[in-house]
């Protein structure tokens, strides 16, 4: 676990991407691509099934936010997900966006900002500044995309109030069977996207697990049929209406159409015990 | 120098890359097979039985991971060869590998240790008590693994076999690995490598080709893998050869591609002047328990390259 350091502000400018094999994460140390600004939508093929909701800010989906992070690599982003704990203040991304796996890994969190309900640049519910953040305990000490998993808990945001207090938070299931139904929350920022509104895709079925999810520890991983891109790691699964179940890890640049995300297991139950006493 | 504890490796697998790939190559085979060699600091448990029709199966238990490997007895430096993995996730503990693997068998044995210890020389840049062991002895159990078709059938109640075990490591950095200002550019037989490569991936499946042209060799690698439900296969088969199997014109509008055995028949490679890319043929490849696996078609990307 590590104590994050208070951030007030952090403005996002570029994206970064990490190509590790052929599969693609959302932020990391090696290849950046430029501002997602530029890239326009409607000039590019949009995967359809990955679609805006109306309103980001609306009840159902203000939970669902962008993590803004400042690594030691420079700015990046991800997504993530308030959840309901006693503190009120604990939200749910990949491991991979907040610090870099096994022993040797680097912490990317020199800023770390969670913006629920985020749209157009806009913070409707303002920034909530990481206090707190940590990983599963096998992403910490060996690696591997099994065990992709992150939380952080978050400081009040500029009015004094807590994260679920304002934007309400998921329910969190773990050691459930895989075969469940997701909706797949997310704010991709590579193109076709931009990042400047969340996505969903709705009630995707469990199709299997990756073969390379064969070949390292860990709890085996899931795969959905929704198209990402980089940006939307760490985005919330969501089962039964509103309860987090996993989120996305990763992709593979030859077929963006499947979306792999961590198994919730007991280590992640864990993980929410350790996020959740944070006074 | 600097010394450093060795920290364990990330991501490490049970696949390992055969030794008969030159040495340039085997780190690209490598990622293809996310085929990071476990790290001397980890247990790996491992034995091997024969199966019928020459083949032999390699067991290994890895933090958790057990894998099947099934290939041909070709010897660990041969130039071709072909290998199916089959992995489960279970139990791999220090005395103990135990993982079904469904419509295929299962293994669960645990481990008798007997003769003698053997200590490793420790690596040329470790120093200290730093090495690891290697304990023989029988796995005793359950071993049971029926392939496609019954290519291979195995049934035993033993196997001989081995437990590494690590110690701790203390080694110096690799050498030459600090910061250098410049570097002689000289030519070499990578210089203007050929390099043609077509994949096919579903949303729990991928299928890989790779040919290099190396001087007078050309290697030509192929991957399959694909998830089964609570199994994974991973295919792959590979063979250096005379560059003559892999033909490119001038202008790369055209490739042929005819590796010999593991790989049977010809890839045609065309690209139109709009840029229209095309691969056919009937090459395909003969792995464990999958021959004449195709490797051609419209649904393949490709990309042919070559150095100036």
């Amino acid at each position: 676990m590590r104590q994050a350091k208070p951030v007030d502000t952090l403005l996002p400018r570029r994206l970064q991407a990490t190509s590790h094999g052929s599969r693609v994460r959302a932020v990391g140390n090696h290849s950046r691509v430029g501002s997602p600004a530029s890239a326009s939508v409607a000039s590019m093929p949009v995967a359809a099934d990955f679609e805006p909701v109306a309103d980001p800010a609306a009840p159902e989906y203000r939970q669902n936010g962008v993590v803004f992070i400042l690594t030691p690599f420079g700015p990046g982003r991800c997504s993530g997900t308030a959840v309901n704990s006693p503190n009120y203040s604990v939200v749910f991304t990949a491991a991979h966006c907040i610090r870099e796996p096994g022993r040797q890994g680097e912490w990317l969190d020199l800023a770390w900002v969670f913006v629920p309900g985020y749209r157009y640049g806009q913070r409707p519910y303002g920034v909530f500044p990481a206090r707190w953040v940590d990983t599963t305990k096998r992403w910490r000490t060996i690696g591997g995309e099994n065990s992709d998993v992150g939380a952080a808990v978050v400081r009040p945001n500029a009015r004094g109030r807590l994260l679920t207090k304002a934007v309400g938070g998921a329910g969190i299931a773990w050691s459930l069977p895989a075969r469940q139904s997701f909706d797949v929350h997310g704010y991709p920022a590579e193109a076709p996207f931009n990042g400047e509104t969340q996505r969903v895709c709705r009630q995707r079925p469990f199709l299997g697990h990756d073969a390379f999810s064969f070949l390292i520890p860990g709890p085996l991983n899931l795969a959905v049929d929704c198209f990402v891109t980089g940006g939307a790691s760490g985005g919330g699964w969501t089962i039964k209406g509103n309860v987090l179940n996993s989120v996305t890890n990763y992709g593979y640049e030859d077929d963006k159409a499947t979306d792999f995300g961590a198994y919730f297991g007991k280590e992640v139950g864990r993980l929410f015990h350790r996020a959740a006493a944070i006074g | 120098m600097a010394l450093a504890v060795c920290a364990p490796a990330q991501g490490m697998s049970p696949i390992t890359v055969p030794a008969g790939i030159p040495a340039p190559l085997r780190s690209v085979i490598a990622a293809r097979l996310h085929a990071t060699p476990p790290h001397r600091s980890v247990w790996v448990s491992r034995f091997e039985v024969k199966g019928k029709g020459g083949y032999h199966l390699v067991v290994t238990g890895l933090r958790g991971v057990v894998a099947i490997e099934v290939s041909k007895a070709a010897g660990r430096k041969a130039r071709r060869g072909a290998i199916t993995t089959y992995v489960a996730h279970g139990t791999a503990t220090t005395n103990r590998i135990s993982a079904s693997f469904p419509g295929f068998g299962e293994i669960s044995v645990r481990f008798r240790p007997s003769g003698r210890v053997v200590k490793s020389r420790p690596g040329k840049r470790c120093r200290g008590a730093d090495r690891y062991t290697i304990r023989p002895g029988v796995f005793v159990g359950r071993i049971r693994f029926t392939g496609e078709d019954r290519y291979v059938q195995v049934r035993a109640k033993r196997a001989k076999g081995q437990i590494r075990r690590p110690r701790r490591l203390r080694c110096a950095s690799q050498p030459g690995s600090g910061a250098r200002s410049s570097r002689a550019v000289k030519d070499s037989q990578f210089a203007s490598p050929g390099v043609l490569e077509a994949g096919w991936r579903e949303p729990l499946a991928a299928t890989e080709l790779l040919a290099l042209r190396l001087g007078a060799r050309i290697l030509c690698f192929a991957s399959r893998e694909e998830s089964l439900g609570a199994m994974a296969e991973i295919r792959y088969a590979f063979a250096v050869a005379p560059a003559r199997g892999f033909t490119q014109n001038e202008a790369l509008t055209a490739a042929k591609l005819k590796p010999p055995w593991p790989f049977a028949g010809t890839g045609r490679y065309t690209a139109s002047p709009q840029g229209v890319r095309s691969w056919g043929g009937d090459l395909r490849a003969s792995f464990p328990g999958a021959p004449g696996f195709p490797l051609t078609g419209p649904e393949f990307r490709v990309r042919l390259d070559s150095g100036f």
